[in-house]
């Protein structure tokens, strides 16, 4: 496993919308892929960093911890990150409502309110003892609950009444 | 085009920026290029490719690139979002971000770009293609239905249930008799009350004399009759319901089973093992209950509830306008508060189903735990989750013991309010006392009914669900059928020509590209290819378990889509990477390939298959249980089992799945033989992972991310350096390696 030294890195963002990289002055490398490995359990660690090329995707290496980069750096891999795992964290729920196997749920998340069906609770959402439930709608889209305990308590309510 | 219209702020923007242009492509984003929400939008006219950003209902140009400076433009599929990337100047460029709700509108726009740039016309789409909007509510509509599932028509879906019960209709008849007669009797028992204390057992106030008392034995009897024929009406009713109810459950099941077994590959490939059986299993279920519990009861509630109200009403409509006060009290306990101890419960089962999931996993496995020594983490697990259902135990226990007490307190209040009122109204001459006692026993009969019909809407609501769930299958049609002008090819020579062919199991996601390419009758030909490459795909659609997106598959030169299915899957024999024995004997597992067979055949393929040798030595021989799965066998058995099948069939075309496991030297020898025998003679296609294979084939197919890369012989492939060099290369090291390490 190649772990990158966190300080050997300089992460920047291109024109044509990917990350460059640059370790320690003498390698460069463009069009850069950051994949988190655990994107549910430790989305802040181990993140995978890779590059395309013409001969496709070949890992840099893997950043141990996101948070020991500078802050403007983490926000570049983060904004990456994102964008190659598109999974927006519920922080508020507003109604879910049942009809006839359906469940229309109206959320706020960290990237703004949203409407989404899902159809089947058992089939499409996963939920963890640790808290973290994982929901997948009817398009295949991904939403999180990081930790329902920790969701406003008519939110949590709302929850129970359809998952439980 | 004339469906291209653009919202207003858009037009004028776009109008304002390319005067006299069109927009042939247009597309809106549900993402930012900041990854929020939002709205942005990908534009193609004749010559330019434009994206624009939409904030307070204002467009701004992001981007402009002339078509021509575009070498490539293509979707790039991630989780839960995708980009459309494009090259210009040999350096690629993310141009717009989207949600995967998005993906079928931007694979669609991706299509119709390139068309632009090759000069191509615009391609009109195949209907599967879009994304199913409802035209009622403008959801989207799940893939694989037909139909909204939040609009469809619920009368419409509970006329269906019911239509399945139509065979049943005489007897349907003779329970809704059964019913009357049952209720009328029930009605009966409460009036003979009054008729005790108000008639026969009243003295005559002259003479104090209890002169109606002959009448007692006559009363009594005809109280026992009520009583018997009521019991008898319930008793043929339950009988009825259960009969008329199991059979149109029966009917379901068979209904959706056969449909299950219809429907192509791609309906399973969507939906997990567990969620179709809950279909067959719980969904039915589900309808029993409404078909033999529920309907019959609610029809009795409705029946009850009428007569009851009506002789309260008789008896005194006063009272009844003082007990209404704690019925609708209780109504809205039962309806608001009590569903607490609902949940509570629903809860309760759900964490015990939890449990019982992770003893089911943790025995099933109780090798593995052994041998990794993991007995205390599995113990603490266990201890997690008995621990949860423990508490949801309690806190069910501690609602229940709460509020089940306080239902009772106030249906207990409507009859401490008949006593209160009613007995002022008899000491005032409004009533007598046996009109308060009938009273009593009519108002002890209301509540029943009441929480029946209180929870009507939610049993019915969740029996339609499970009604449309069952529906949803049933409609389904399968993807892969015969055409209507399909032919019957009795005979086939076994050349298979790959014309163009791209296919994506979902239809904007390409796994195999463009890919071309004729395999001779007879020839033996190995796919390779890293994992993941494509070469199963291939598999499944030279087997038609799913139809080609793009291009054509011709076997004789006939398109697949047009050779009648049984023919071509009687000629097409199987051996997979993972063979799946079904629980039985051996003997039941060779002949699976061929019902029919004789025994003399099942032992030559047998022996062919060098399978013999090791049946023989099994104490029941060919009459072993092979087990869950087969897994009374070696891996080795089960493959020379799978082989047996494949020579018994005797396939004009044989798909061979080559097993990754690694087998003994003499197993996999006998192996090799095996499969000599049954390629001979046939057009093979073997997923090739042995080096032994490889040399074996005529031709080889080298597949790289769904692309046939190379093609020629083992020999020729090595000459050329390229792919399949690196990959035998890789295999050799690993080889030694592995030699070494033994």
């Amino acid at each position: 496993m190649n772990l990158l030294n966190h300080n050997e890195l300089k992460f920047e963002q291109a024109d044509n919308g990917f990350l460059c990289l640059k370790i320690s002055d003498d390698k460069i490398f463009e069009m850069v892929e950051c994949m988190p490995l655990f994107p549910l359990t430790q989305p802040d660690n181990y993140i995978s960093v890779s590059s395309r090329s013409e001969n496709g995707t070949e890992e840099i290496g893997i950043i141990e911890d996101l948070n020991k980069l500078a802050k403007a750096q983490q926000a570049l891999v983060k904004n990456e990150i994102e964008f190659r795992y598109f999974s927006p964290e519920i922080i508020d729920i507003k109604k879910i409502t049942s009809k006839y196997g359906v469940d229309q749920w109206e959320v706020v998340t960290n990237k703004g309110e949203k409407t989404f069906m899902v159809q089947d609770v058992k089939e499409n959402v996963l939920i963890r003892e640790s808290g973290l439930i994982v929901i997948t709608d009817i398009d295949d889209c991904k939403y999180q609950i990081r930790n329902y305990h920790q969701l406003p308590t008519r939110a949590r309510l709302e929850l129970e009444q359809t998952l439980l | 085009m004339d469906r291209i219209i653009l919202p207003e702020y858009l037009k004028k923007t776009f109008e304002d920026h390319f005067t006299g242009e069109k927009a042939y492509v247009a597309v809106a984003s549900d993402l930012t290029s900041q990854i929020t929400y939002g709205e942005e939008w990908l534009l193609a006219t004749e010559k330019e490719l434009l994206t624009y950003s939409i904030v307070n209902n204002k467009a701004n140009l992001i981007s402009s690139h002339n078509l021509s400076d575009i070498k490539a433009i293509e979707n790039i599929n991630l989780t839960g979002s995708g980009v459309v990337e494009i090259n210009v100047d040999s350096k690629s460029q993310r141009l717009i971000y989207y949600s995967n709700a998005k993906s079928s509108d931007f694979a669609e726009a991706v299509e119709d770009i390139k068309a632009l740039i090759d000069g191509k016309p615009l391609e009109r789409r195949d209907k599967e293609w879009k994304r199913k909007i409802c035209e009622i509510c403008q959801s989207p509509i799940p893939e694989d239905l037909n139909k909204c599932p939040r609009c469809t028509d619920k009368t419409k879906t509970f006329r269906r249930i019911l239509s399945f019960s139509r065979p049943y209709a005489k007897l349907l008849s003779l329970i809704f008799l059964t019913l009357v007669a049952e209720t009328c009797l029930g009605l009966i028992t409460p009036y003979m009350s009054k008729l005790f204390i108000d008639v026969i057992l009243k003295p005559e106030a002259k003479t104090g004399l209890y002169i109606n008392a002959r009448w007692i034995p006559f009363a009594a009897l005809a109280l026992l009759t009520a009583y018997i024929g009521q019991n008898i009406f319930s008793s043929l009713h339950l009988r009825l319901a259960g009969v008329v109810g199991h059979k149109t459950v029966y009917d379901v099941r068979a209904a959706i089973y056969e449909k299950l077994q219809q429907l192509s590959l791609a309906y399973f490939d969507k939906h997990q093992t567990g969620a179709i059986m809950a279909r067959v299993n719980q969904d039915t279920r589900e309808l029993q209950y409404l078909l033999v519990d529920f309907i019959p009861l609610s029809l009795e509630s409705l029946f009850v509830l009428i007569g009851v109200g009506v002789f309260l009403t008789i008896l005194s409509w006063q009272l009844t306008l003082f007990v209404l006060l704690p019925i609708v009290a209780t109504v809205i306990f039962f309806k608001k508060i009590f569903a607490k101890v609902r949940l509570a419960y629903r809860r309760y089962y759900h964490r015990r189903s939890r449990l019982n999931a992770l003893v089911n996993d943790s025995l099933s496995g109780i090798r593995v735990i052994k041998a990794f020594g993991q007995e205390g983490e599995e113990l603490n697990k266990f201890d997690v989750k008995s621990s949860s259902f423990k508490d949801a135990g309690i806190d069910f226990e501690v609602k229940w013991s709460l509020y089940s007490p306080t239902l009772q307190l106030l249906i207990m209040s409507g009859t401490v309010l008949v006593w209160f009122v009613g007995g002022q109204f008899v000491v005032g001459g409004k009533m007598s006392l046996g009109d308060v006692v009938a009273y009593s026993g009519y108002l002890a009969m209301f509540y029943r009914p009441i929480f029946m019909l209180t929870r009507m809407v939610e049993r019915i609501t969740s029996a339609l669900s499970a009604a449309e769930r069952i529906f949803d299958v049933i409609d389904t049609e399968p993807k892969v059928k015969d055409a209507t002008d399909a032919i019957e090819l009795s005979e086939i020579k076994g050349e298979i020509k790959f014309k163009n062919v791209t296919f994506g199991y979902d239809p904007y996601k390409f796994v195999i590209k463009n890919f071309d390419e004729t395999i001779r009758p007879n020839e033996i030909v190995g796919l390779v290819g890293k994992s993941g490459a494509g070469k199963s795909t291939i598999i499944n659609l030279v087997c038609r378990l799913y139809d080609v997106t793009k291009g054509a598959i011709e076997i004789d030169s006939i398109d697949l889509r047009q050779i009648k299915y049984h023919d071509l899957r009687h000629q097409i024999g199987v051996v997979l990477q993972e063979t799946f024995l079904f629980n039985g004997t051996i003997f039941e597992n060779i002949a699976y390939a061929k019902p029919e067979a004789s025994t003399n055949e099942i032992i030559e393929a047998s022996i062919a298959a060098n399978a013999h040798e090791f049946i023989m030595k099994k104490s029941d021989g060919y009459d072993t249980e092979v087990g869950e799965r087969g897994n009374r066998l070696s891996g080795g058995e089960k493959q020379r089992i799978a082989i047996a099948r494949a020579i018994l069939r005797n396939p004009r075309i044989l798909i061979l799945d080559e097993a990754t496991s690694s087998l003994d030297t003499e197993t996999e020898k006998k192996i090799q033989e095996a499969m000599k025998n049954l390629t001979r003679g046939r057009t093979t296609i073997a997923i090739a992972h042995r080096l032994s294979t490889l040399r074996n084939c005529d031709r080889l197919f080298v597949i790289d991310e769904g692309k046939l890369v190379e093609v020629g012989t083992h020999e020729e492939l090595m000459n050329k350096k390229g792919i399949f060099y690196n990959l035998v290369s890789i295999q050799t090291e690993m080889s030694q390696i592995m030699a070494l390490s033994e």
